[in-house]
């Protein structure tokens, strides 16, 4: 990969592939793998960019593929279930936030299904409904239909623990 | 009063501005060992397997009858064994350590002379091998007694026949098996030196 280009298309845009690789691992080791997968597959993909949309909303884009088909294929090779963390018991995860309410937040997402959780990490990143549903292959109303459930799922999950 | 998620995300990720970024590095060295490891390791069953086949092999042919027929095939196998177990050592005399992508390259190139060899060992192996158990096999037997019956002429078109067609059949054998264990890890391995040979052009 070019240093150039990731200067140029994937350094601005480090936030956003951290952000959702966290949410998809659970150790250091697997959230360094992911992050360096989907900088090769935007290095990759790069000419498959037509600039129809943004080059924000293809980072996302590629960034939610890759973690899931890695998701998929670290699930098929260990064979075993994702342990889900404790929100009441550990916050052993491995996210090295400072904030403790970001920490059990990030937490709470892990405990969504795979796709609820790019749905809530797009919407959180302050993305329209319109351009989450051009990522998920959903229509704006769904979009709006799907975050209203997802948002009382961790209103429930984090209930009374963040104030 | 509780937060709301977009405030915490919002002043979390305010307040952790600093996190430091995942070194993008040898992505291709660790990607390259893991298939390496994953052919050697596969390779390795598959020898293996071959020493239970020689041993039910032996202990078919001992139960009918055909102790001779039973060692020969048995040593047969067990022949092939070694001989992989040679040719997997050569491959594992590469050196890992060396630039990864000449690495590859060798792997390859080492995987395909291999591929070349035991085309070529089955093309001709059972014809030269099978033929005697046949043989061995039917001696004594009304179908000898016939097949020594008929003209010389068909004789040689009957071997000749047979000949082409365990040919045939081992190389196709071979290729269907190696296709369906190795083919996916090859064609990575491929994928993965033509990515670097681009990465190459680039940084020219």
């Amino acid at each position: 990969m070019s240093k150039d280009f990731y200067t140029q298309f994937i350094l601005p845009y480090a936030g956003i592939i951290i952000k959702i690789c966290r949410a998809y691992t659970d150790s250091e080791e697997d959230f360094q793998d992911y992050y360096q997968e989907v900088c090769l597959q935007l290095w990759k993909s790069r000419e498959n960019f037509k600039g129809d949309s943004k080059w924000s909303t293809w980072v996302y884009r590629i960034s939610l593929n890759v973690s899931l088909s890695l998701l998929k294929k670290d699930k098929k090779v260990n064979k075993k279930s994702v342990e889900l963390p404790d929100l009441d018991g550990g916050l052993q995860d491995s996210n090295p936030f400072n904030d403790e309410s970001l920490k059990l937040l990030y937490l709470a997402i892990k405990q969504l299904s795979e796709l609820d959780r790019a749905i809530i990490l797009l919407y959180l990143e302050e993305n329209s409904y319109q351009e989450i549903g051009e990522i998920m292959g959903l229509s704006p109303n769904n979009i709006g239909v799907k975050i209203t459930r997802i948002k009382k799922k961790l209103k429930t999950l984090l209930d009374g623990k963040i104030y | 009063m509780e937060k709301s998620i977009e405030n915490i995300w919002k002043e979390g990720f305010e307040s952790n501005k600093s996190f430091k970024l995942p070194l993008v590095k040898d992505l291709y060295t660790s990607k390259s060992n893991l298939i390496i490891d994953k052919i050697k390791s596969t390779s390795k069953w598959d020898n293996i397997s071959l020493i239970p086949m020689a041993i039910f092999l032996f202990g078919l042919f001992t139960y009918l009858d055909k102790l001779l027929l039973g060692i020969y095939v048995g040593a047969l196998i067990l022949s092939l064994f070694f001989l992989n177990k040679k040719m997997l050592k050569r491959v594992d005399a590469f050196n890992p350590n060396s630039n990864t992508y000449q690495y590859l390259i060798n792997y390859d190139a080492q995987l395909k002379a291999i591929q070349k060899f035991y085309t070529k060992l089955l093309a001709i192996g059972p014809t030269v091998f099978i033929i005697p158990a046949y043989w061995m096999y039917f001696q004594g037997t009304p179908v000898m007694s016939g097949f020594m019956g008929l003209d010389i002429y068909f004789q040689i078109l009957i071997i000749g026949v047979t000949a082409v067609l365990l040919s045939g059949l081992g190389v196709l054998s071979y290729k269907l098996s190696t296709h369906l264990f190795y083919g996916k890890l090859i064609t990575r391995i491929e994928e993965i030196i033509n990515d670097m040979q681009e990465l190459e052009k680039l940084e020219m």
